[in-house]
């Protein structure tokens, strides 16, 4: 057992931690970075379209291992155990960077409404939804440093759903494709206002590395020439270039331990299974949101808030069918969407609602699973037929609309299963709230709309229908931001209550997860978190 | 129990079916469906060999009883009779979503969709609004 000092251990090499580790280092401070996966390269990450974060058929490119199973926790109260790349599992990579290695990198704000949606809606009954105690201009400074910081591509003056920006985005949008401009032909028809996608995805060099090659492996894999800005090679490496910040990879945290309201440490498993502690003044938590729940959980902390309201997106989305070929194997394919059924959709009694856009240049092999019409048979030439003479004639619209949480969406420690190291593992139970379904089913409606009125001949994709579990990459909600203990787990500085020194910087304090992905808000409050401990420390 | 050389047969037969050839493409087999597959009941798939064996013997038993000739050796139209009454068979489903796998993977199935673009991305950088960039109307 070694025994080293820092002044700060962040747990989670992630979207969050990333920006904490850049932010704490650039203020002098001496930071121990921990993370369960390793650093991989773009080969290493791989072009495999049955395993990558996509599409995990079998195994996924960028972890978690196999080391980290899960719990899930049926309706009927029976249980099965998961893989990280099988259903249920509700995975984020797991690597240095995180999610951020492989994501596609929608770099969107929040809606001003997102963070007041009990307040504009009211709170339907058994759901658990609440207002943050910070509001769009608590965030709106420290959006505008991370899209600087990271590297963003949009347009600020087409932001027309949010105030006005202070700062453009660092980098004009990326090229339109093909298929944007036929939606947003369509879009101008129903008087629909659309806007370029703000893409962490270089459209020109920035930062010293190269603009996109629009290659057709975007979402899912890692990017071939390093355009794409996640927190491993922007955050991360300015943290690590400062050389005040220690990463350390395939380790595993088991505890946080405590004496009193004090965080004094961190046992964590080395990549030779070594148990290893370390102490320090301030611990920031930033493991995503079913792990940093878990681990709280693990640790003795016995707030009944602590993974509850687990929340990620449901998704809609439909593909329409287009006379001629609309598709130009131009990535990274999202170009253009619309916030004008984000909020105000009062009238059609629907809760919120999300964000539309064209999607990511879909791999063969997950067009064929998931996106050809119920119609065509799944064998023989007609087949095989039709994906040949239409794959090119398809294009989708999808969104993430607004979950609405509940509070038995929930991350508990299962009382059995262990991982490798003989910590307890998460179980995962609950769904998100039905009104969920009906948010979604609206927006759905919208998607097709578009894709007619861009003169798709047919249409298809079902609504959901049922609540499921939301979570997986966009997981957040369950260490909610507030300013009561009895209905919170962090304060608003993100500091766990009760604590003094415990913070927390993942999605896990988002206390609503909006119509959008949320990354950007992940990391825009991780860096107001972050300077908060600089403050305090 | 291991897969031979007739099990192998009426695989690759079955998925020249599931993914049949044409003269501007070729089906499973030429596009390596099955020999991934194969490679992947030795690994992924491993726990799936037995039920394979079992279901590939069933098929060419069948197709002994109906027109007394192994499924291989039979005319595509007989060959999709013969599956037609496997469609409820859940089994054969996933073997039908094992090889639509495999070949919408391959340098084949790739191509014919023309998964990447014909003509190479354009060397211009784009506009501040996006436009008038990438698009080939």
């Amino acid at each position: 057992m070694s025994n080293t000092h820092y002044d700060i251990i962040i747990i989670g090499a992630g979207a969050g931690g990333g920006v904490a580790a850049d932010v704490l280092t650039a203020a002098g401070k001496r930071v121990l970075l921990i993370e369960r996966g390793r650093t991989q390269t773009f080969d290493e990450t791989g072009r495999d379209h049955l395993r990558n974060q996509r599409l995990s058929q079998y195994g996924h490119n960028a972890g978690p291992s196999n080391d980290h199973p899960r719990v899930v926790e049926h309706a009927n109260g029976s249980t099965r155990i998961v893989l990280p790349w099988q259903d249920g599992y509700q995975a984020n990579a797991a690597a240095v960077g995180g999610g951020t290695l492989v994501y596609g990198g929608q770099a969107w704000r929040f809606h001003p409404l997102d963070f007041k949606m009990a307040s504009t809606y009211g709170v339907p009954e058994g759901s658990s939804l609440a207002d943050w105690p910070i509001s769009y201009d608590d965030l709106a400074p420290h959006y505008e440093a991370v899209e600087h910081a990271l590297g963003v591509a949009g347009d600020a003056n087409t932001m027309t759903h949010l105030p006005t920006y202070v700062r453009d985005y660092p980098m004009p949008p990326q090229p339109l494709t093909r298929p944007g401009a036929v939606h947003r032909r369509g879009a101008a028809q129903l008087g629909w206002h659309t806007l370029p996608v703000p893409l962490a995805i270089n459209s020109v060099p920035y930062q010293g590395r190269p603009a996109c090659v629009r290659c057709q492996h975007c979402v899912g894999f890692a990017c071939p020439v390093d355009a794409k800005n996640g927190s491993q090679n922007t955050f991360i490496a300015r943290a690590l270039a400062s050389g005040k910040c220690d990463l350390v990879t395939e380790a595993m945290v088991e505890k946080i331990h405590m004496r009193d309201d004090h965080a004094t440490g961190v046992t964590y498993f080395d990549s030779l299974d070594r148990r290893v502690s370390a102490e320090v003044e301030v611990i920031v938590v930033a493991a995503g949101a079913v792990e940093t729940a878990r681990l709280l959980l693990h640790s003795g902390f016995t707030n009944d808030d602590i993974g509850r309201h687990l929340q990620g997106h449901v998704y809609v989305g439909a593909t329409g069918l287009f006379d001629e070929e609309i598709y130009d194997g131009l990535g990274p394919g999202v170009t253009t969407a619309t916030a004008r059924w984000s909020h105000g959709n009062e009238n059609e009694n629907v809760i919120g609602g999300g964000m539309l856009a064209d999607d990511f240049i879909i791999l063969p092999a997950i067009f064929w699973k998931r996106e050809m019409p119920p119609d065509v048979p799944r064998w023989g030439a007609a087949a095989k037929h039709w994906m040949r003479d239409n794959y090119r004639r398809t294009a989708q619209i999808k969104g993430p609309i607004q979950d609405i949480p509940s509070p038995h969406a929930r991350v508990t420690v299962d009382p059995t299963v262990k991982d490798r190291w003989g910590t307890p593992v998460a179980r995962l139970s609950g769904t998100t709230h039905a009104e969920s379904i009906r948010t979604a089913q609206f927006l759905h409606a919208k998607a097709v709309e578009w894709l007619e009125a861009s003169g798709a001949t047919k249409v298809w994709g079902d609504p959901p229908s049922v609540p499921g579990l939301s979570g997986g990459q966009h997981q957040a909600g369950t260490c909610r931001m507030g300013d009561d203990p009895a209905e919170s787990v962090v304060d608003p500085s993100c500091r766990v209550h009760g604590t003094d020194n415990l913070y927390i910087a993942d999605g896990s304090v988002h206390v609503t997860n909006g119509g959008f992905n949320p990354f950007l808000t992940i990391m825009a409050n991780a860096h107001r978190t972050a300077e908060g401990i600089v403050r305090s420390w | 129990m291991s897969l031979f050389p007739q099990h192998i047969a009426t695989l690759n037969a079955i998925a020249d079916r599931i993914v049949p050839p044409d003269d501007d493409s070729p089906g499973a087999v030429a596009a390596g469906a099955t020999d991934a597959l194969l490679a992947m009941l030795d690994g992924d798939l491993a726990s799936l060999k037995n039920e394979y064996a079992l279901f590939l013997a069933q098929v060419d038993m069948e197709a002994q009883v109906a027109f007394g000739k192994t499924f291989a050796t039979l005319d595509a139209e007989k060959q999709d009779l013969l599956l037609n009454s496997f469609q409820m068979s859940a089994f054969f489903r996933m073997l039908v979503e094992h090889v639509q796998e495999q070949y919408w993977v391959s340098e084949a199935g790739i191509q014919l969709v023309g998964f990447e673009p014909s003509t190479p991305c354009p060397p211009e950088r784009p506009s501040k609004d996006g436009r008038g960039l990438g698009v080939r109307a």
